[in-house]
């Protein structure tokens, strides 16, 4: 009998800007050493060339007539709409999910909503909260009395209600999934990540050679706390001026504006933004050329930080928000702030500012810990390793 | 919902005009006019309408019960579907097993039995 796990892999796969893509682009190697690897894509997803070109890669609509030739289907699913194709597949044909992002509320509006399906929202929320609440929720939503509860509802209910195992990436995520279904097989799996050895230092040509360089990389959307984040980084500059803040990625926060903000804060010959950068190696380099990377997060909807792995990979010490997923990451390799704690991230930020020999034992440790913890090999082992474990249950016809 | 047609039901019943002016003696004079020219026929049309209003605050108090419960048995058939496709999953893993289970065992059936057999 064949023991190599035959997997059905569905997940956005570049160039889709989704951290959850770039995600798979490392796991997928590490995990087809050890298992047979079909990826199955909408036809609307365009896929890198040289993603089609080294994976056996299907439509998604083949998949139904195909999965008889699997031992498991594996979604990975995140809180966007490039997650489309593969949810409502994985409604159809279930299997075990990666959740990426406890929340799916923005993907359930977004195949809703967005597209006029109230209906469909309607439903999701009934489901969720039952048919009187959430009848009454959508409609004081479509008759505009109430903002969508974004981070309120995490609209995950279906898909947890449907998967066959699930991985998380935190105790946070897993926590809460096992309080919906205690029955369900839930792993908690590290967020894999390779250690970038040669990483290229990039340098903001305006600045002096000597800058220390704070950082934050990943879309600037409104739970990044950018603004607070950026008036902490002003109070730091008073003791420490040359001090240069690096923002990495797509702006997307449409109620603030960052020339706007700089101005106030006086901040705009020492604030770089480099805009959405297409080369995931150059995105890198950028992170890996900061002195310290700065990632808050709130709300937080149990999502992981593909940018923090990256910076404690590359034995770059960061600053987190005290909450999530953030809140499970090892003291030693990074600070941890309250969220919105403006006080508490100066102080947090000045110290490393002033303190070479803390960043260089926080970089060392983080890196350290990526290599242990993070490394792809060890990541893909677990994940067949739950996934056997899974197989093994449904084997079983007492498995429900 | 049920506010909404309570506030309805409230409004259902149209009140009689009542006749009011600055003017000494205005509003008696008009409420004398319209009593004998109007009042009978309008109170007619007021009770007709009021009558109708009332019908309809019923029907829709019915639809909202009927809405209510159409979208209760929809949640448990969501929630049925869920568990039946989940089912069907399980079941399907098994199918899977099994043929693989099957192949294995061909594979060692020799060839003249199996054509014996």
């Amino acid at each position: 009998m064949r023991n190599r796990l035959r997997l059905a892999y569905f997940s956005p796969l570049p160039p889709a800007r989704t951290g959850i893509a770039d995600y798979s682009l490392v796991l997928l190697p590490a995990l087809a050493a050890l298992a047979d690897v079909t990826l199955y894509a909408g036809a609307s997803d365009a896929i890198d060339p040289a993603i089609a070109a080294r994976w056996l890669l299907r439509p998604i609509e083949a998949y139904p007539a195909q999965r008889w030739g699997f031992d498991a289907a594996l979604y990975h699913l995140g809180n966007s709409y490039y997650h489309e194709s593969l949810y409502r597949t994985l409604c159809r044909y279930p299997g075990v999910v990666v959740l990426h992002d406890y929340s799916l509320h923005h993907l359930i509006a977004a195949r809703t909503l967005i597209r006029g399906n109230v209906a469909g929202y309607q439903r999701e929320l009934m489901y969720a909260l039952g048919s009187a609440r959430g009848w009454q929720l959508s409609k004081e939503i479509r008759l505009g009395q109430r903002e969508l509860p974004l981070f309120e509802l995490p609209l995950n209910e279906r898909v947890i209600d449907l998967s066959l195992g699930l991985i998380a990436h935190s105790h946070y995520v897993a926590d809460r999934v096992q309080q919906r279904r205690s029955d369900l097989p839930v792993r908690v799996i590290a967020h894999p990540m390779l250690t970038r050895h040669a990483a290229v230092k990039r340098r903001v040509p305006e600045w002096p050679d000597g800058a220390l360089v704070f950082a934050s990389a990943g879309q600037v959307t409104p739970s990044r706390q950018i603004d607070l984040v950026l008036r902490a980084f002003a109070e730091v500059r008073e003791s420490c001026p040359q001090a240069r803040y690096l923002i990495v990625g797509e702006w997307c926060h449409p109620d603030l504006s960052l020339e706007r903000l700089l101005h106030d804060l006086h901040l705009q010959d020492v604030v770089h933004h480099t805009g959405f950068v297409e080369n995931l190696a150059e995105f890198d380099d950028w992170i890996a050329s900061a002195d310290v990377v700065v990632n808050f997060r709130h709300p937080t909807v149990g999502e992981t930080s593909g940018v923090v792995l990256r910076a404690l990979a590359a034995g770059v010490p960061a600053i987190v928000s005290d909450n999530g997923w953030y809140g499970e990451l090892p003291e030693a390799c990074c600070v941890k702030v309250p969220p919105q704690d403006l006080a508490a991230l100066t102080t947090a930020m000045r110290d490393l500012a002033i303190d070479a020999e803390k960043r260089r034992r926080l970089g060392e440790r983080a890196a350290i810990y990526a290599q242990q913890t993070l490394d792809p090999g060890h990541v893909a082992a677990q994940y067949i390793d739950f996934i056997n474990e899974c197989v093994a249950r449904w084997k079983t016809p007492h498995a429900r | 919902m049920a506010q909404d047609l309570e506030l309805l039901a409230a409004r259902a019943v149209l009140p009689e005009y009542e006749f009011k002016s600055g003017i000494p003696l205005m509003a008696r004079l008009r409420a004398a006019w319209y009593a004998m020219a109007a009042k009978w026929a309008i109170r007619y049309l007021s009770q007709c309408q009021s009558n109708f209003n009332a019908a309809v605050v019923v029907q829709l108090q019915t639809l909202r019960t009927h809405q209510a419960d159409a979208n209760e048995r929809s949640v448990m058939s969501d929630q049925d579907l869920v568990q039946l496709t989940r089912v069907v999953a399980e079941l399907s893993q098994q199918v899977i097993h099994l043929q693989k289970t099957l192949a294995v065992m061909q594979a060692r059936i020799p060839d003249d039995e199996g054509k014996s057999a």
